[in-house]
């Protein structure tokens, strides 16, 4: 069984209590937003049915919330980009924000907040106490994940991998020294497989937003913004990140 | 604490015995653990914290308190973040490790774009999620930590809840930015962790040929030297670019800069660009009752930025300094407009460049690399700095400059137990045992005993005018962004939003600079309405621009923009730091 469905299927649970709200799918109501997104399970994932994920859901309660009517389809994630950057009325749900594209794009956040930290075997004897010393041994990352372009800015070089559960496989076999993911894939990647790798260091923190083409009306940006902050604010996002993670795998309090 | 975390700092300890001589560079190399495990104080004093302004007893007993007084929170992981700065890279991958031995208090040091990290203390204070303990957050938000209350306030700390875990040789006095991080209640808000300035660099031995300066006097009909205002600089500028044109048979320009559409280009004119043009009133560090961002305050209340209601931004004063940002552009390097501020900082180290007007010392270390086409053999720099020149509308008395001072924040929602820690950490890295020693890797003093000491004397020579800078009263007139800002995060940027139209080419400057008033009496007028603070936006009235032009101070009436070209010989530039 591949890592990926193992995966789904343990957050089948909440999947299957998901209702698409009354206002899914109106793409033609006016001032309806198309929400992209793009496959980067646990956060978003689609078998082609059914679309899950913890930004998935915060997503749904959000336009639920606000009442704005969207419609929620998956494209890879260079067009979801371009889709949000070039025509009025997208919006990618969940996508970094960076100083290079923050004239591009109207911003809605934070919608994804995620620490990332290095993984080793837990009978290696390699130790982390700053991000400096991962310099030296070799670093698995998966293609899109973000942290490798952060790493590689901070002069490592790193071993990409298309997939994150492949890093799993890579470290079993010791061609990787540490495998450098967020934590909450790798929690449920490490949970599923009941592989002995052990978090040795966590080294940072990444913000991910809503972005929505620049001529959305300004009203409809508060109004999310305005939302978003208060289902921080009643719990409604931990509670979201919760149905995922499931007992003893932990969000942001990895202390 | 668990068996795997006690196991684990005895083989950090062991790491990091073997590693702190070189602590950047090192190579893990690992050993069972014995029981005549190597005190961690010892092995930090001896193999990194050598230079100090505190002997080695003093340090020693320094680094007890640390440990002694870390005893409840051992075991405990912090996070906090910081920016892209030499100094933090610093406090990441070495003073972290050494608090870690010694406390037991594991840091989770990240190094992140000053952008990010804004929004990253904005969605802290939004949402109330745990994600940072503490944040090196610039002092540029005084104005809107002491308005919206979200953070600690560190001098009422200091005397209540965290009145043990304050380091009784902290001795605040011998910090240099405290009245930065202290806001018109006269509380002290955040602490001071690194300070670098913004100044004038420039290549002296270029300056220093006899050929260019003959050639430059007939032209000019006044000597090649350090320029005072900004005439010279431009004349200077356009005589490298147009007139020298090739040194060694390399192009050479005389005008460094950025502009590319992005924040940085925000900070570049929101970090007293302004001021330095003389838009805002005299008084220091910001000018009252208008202020480098062209803000006008009654009391502690902002009453708006257009002229109309008596701000500055949208005046003679303001058109001209962003007319001449945009225009010099022209003596830079075509590149230059499509350069953010990291992508900036390398060039001057490449030797093509004769001067910079606005340029940060935090790129000192960079410019100073042996090796470089602008150093010399000996380790000296063929460079140096000097007081920035000042535009038009300066008048005597106001800031010369901008001068960051990153400080450590600890935001409100963060845990009473969570925040002694985050503050134990803080003060170790600005603590005398390590903070000379900082200091030399970074080059962005805090402490005047550091800045006085005999160790930095030696160096002065191999610093192109740093340490004189900060020994001089300088340090106190070239100033963060003040306490007429009152939403940082969200003012700031308005900056790169309007500011890149000019630089494009899309908007003439006098309607760029017209809507970014407008949209900063927008932002302030939506304060007057939500915030709760007793010190909260009420704006004025707009009244005919005439009316406020024609009061004596900022908003200043249109001046003669090009005043007879003034230089000064280095020595004697450097004496108005006296």
């Amino acid at each position: 069984m591949g890592l990926k469905i193992a995966v789904t299927l343990a957050i089948l649970p909440a999947l299957l209590a998901t209702v698409e709200p009354a206002l899914a799918n109106e793409p033609d109501r006016p001032g309806a937003i198309t929400a992209l997104a793009y496959v980067d399970p646990p956060f978003m994932d689609t078998d082609g049915i059914h679309q899950r994920g913890i930004a998935i859901d915060i997503a749904r309660e959000l336009f639920t919330r606000a009442q704005i009517p969207y419609n929620l389809i998956f494209v890879p994630p260079k067009r979801a980009n371009t889709f949000a950057t070039s025509s009025p009325g997208n919006c990618v749900i969940a996508t970094a924000r960076s100083q290079e594209r923050e004239a591009q794009l109207a911003w809605i956040g934070p919608f994804l907040i995620t620490r990332h930290a290095f993984y080793r075997n837990s009978n290696s004897p390699i130790r982390v106490q700053a991000l400096s010393d991962s310099s030296e041994y070799r670093v698995g990352t998966f293609l899109g994940s973000g942290t490798e372009e952060y790493l590689e800015g901070m002069g490592m070089t790193v071993d990409q991998a298309p997939s994150n559960d492949l890093n799993l496989k890579k470290l079993a076999l010791g061609r990787i020294d540490l495998w450098a993911s967020d934590t909450v894939s790798a929690s449920l990647l490490i949970r599923e497989t009941q592989a002995p790798v052990v978090m040795e260091k966590a080294f940072l923190t990444t913000l991910r937003e809503m972005a929505c083409h620049p001529a959305t009306p300004p009203e409809t940006l508060d109004r999310m913004r305005e939302t978003l902050k208060s289902m921080y604010q009643d719990g409604t996002v931990r509670k979201l990140y919760g149905n995922y993670l499931g007992p003893g795998v932990k969000w942001l309090d990895i202390r | 604490m668990s068996q795997q975390r006690s196991t684990r700092d005895v083989l950090s300890r062991q790491v990091s015995a073997v590693c702190v001589s070189a602590v950047l560079a090192c190579a893990p190399v690992f050993a069972a653990p014995t029981p005549a495990d190597p005190d961690p104080i010892e092995v930090w004093l001896k193999k990194e914290f050598t230079q100090s302004t505190l002997t080695p007893e003093q340090q020693r007993q320094e680094m007890e308190w640390f440990r002694d007084a870390a005893k409840p929170f051992r075991g405990m992981v912090l996070y906090v973040v910081s920016e892209r700065i030499d100094t933090h890279h610093y406090e990441a991958n070495v003073l972290s490790k050494a608090f870690q031995d010694i406390t037991g208090i594991e840091v989770v040091h990240e190094i992140t774009g000053e952008d990010e990290l804004l929004r990253k203390l904005l969605a802290q204070n939004q949402t109330g999620e745990p994600i940072y303990d503490a944040y090196v957050n610039d002092s540029d938000m005084i104005g809107t930590h002491y308005r919206n209350g979200e953070v600690v306030v560190l001098s009422d700390f200091m005397k209540a809840e965290g009145a043990a875990v304050t380091l009784p040789t902290l001795d605040l006095d011998d910090f240099i930015g405290l009245e930065f991080t202290t806001a018109p209640d006269g509380k002290l808000y955040q602490l001071p962790d690194l300070q670098f300035a913004n100044l004038y660099w420039y290549r002296q031995d270029w300056f220093a040929r006899p050929d260019f300066r003959a050639r430059f006097k007939q032209k000019y009909g006044y000597e090649l030297d350090v320029p005072v205002n900004w005439t010279a600089y431009e004349d200077i500028a356009r005589f490298f670019t147009e007139d020298v044109k090739q040194i060694d048979g390399q192009t050479v320009w005389g005008h460094m800069d950025y502009g590319r559409t992005e924040p940085s280009l925000g900070w570049r004119i929101s970090d007293s660009w302004l001021s330095m043009a003389g838009m805002g009133d005299i008084g220091l560090p910001n000018g009252l009752p208008v202020d480098d961002w062209g803000i006008r305050v009654d009391g502690c209340h902002p009453t708006g930025a257009s002229v109309q209601r008596g701000g500055a931004l949208d005046g003679p004063a303001a058109n001209y300094a962003i007319r001449k940002f945009v225009d010099w552009f022209n003596f830079a390097p075509p590149e230059a407009r499509r350069l953010n501020f990291t992508e900036a900082g390398n060039w001057v180290g490449e030797g093509q460049i004769a001067q910079q007007i606005f340029w940060y010392t935090a790129f000192v270390s960079q410019a100073s690399q042996p090796g470089s086409p602008v150093m010399n053999e000996d380790g000296t720099p063929k460079w140096r700095i000097a007081p920035s020149p000042v535009g038009a509308y300066w008048d005597k008395g106001m800031k010369s400059g901008y001068q960051d001072a990153g400080s450590w924040t600890i935001p409100r929602s963060v845990p009473p137990e969570r925040r002694k820690a985050a503050w134990l950490y803080a003060q170790f890295t600005v603590s005398r045992t390590v903070s000379l020693q900082k200091t030399l890797k970074g080059l962005t003093p805090i402490r005047k005993s550091d800045i006085n000491s005999a160790v930095m004397t030696q160096r002065a020579p191999y610093l192109g005018g740093l340490v004189e800078f900060y020994r001089s009263r300088a340090r106190n007139i070239w100033t963060p962004t003040g306490t007429n800002v009152p939403d940082y995060p969200n003012m700031a940027p308005l900056w790169w939003q309007h500011i890149s139209k000019a630089v494009e080419g899309r908007q003439p400057v006098d309607q760029v600079m017209g809507n970014l008033a407008t949209a900063m009496d927008n932002a302030l007028l939506s304060l007057q309405k939500t915030s709760k603070s007793a010190c909260a936006p009420r704006l004025n009235t707009p009244e005919p621009k005439e009316v406020w032009l024609n009061r004596p101070g900022s908003p200043k009436p249109p001046r003669d923009e090009r005043p007879p070209g003034k230089t000064l010989p280095y020595q004697e530039a450097i004496r108005a730091w006296d």
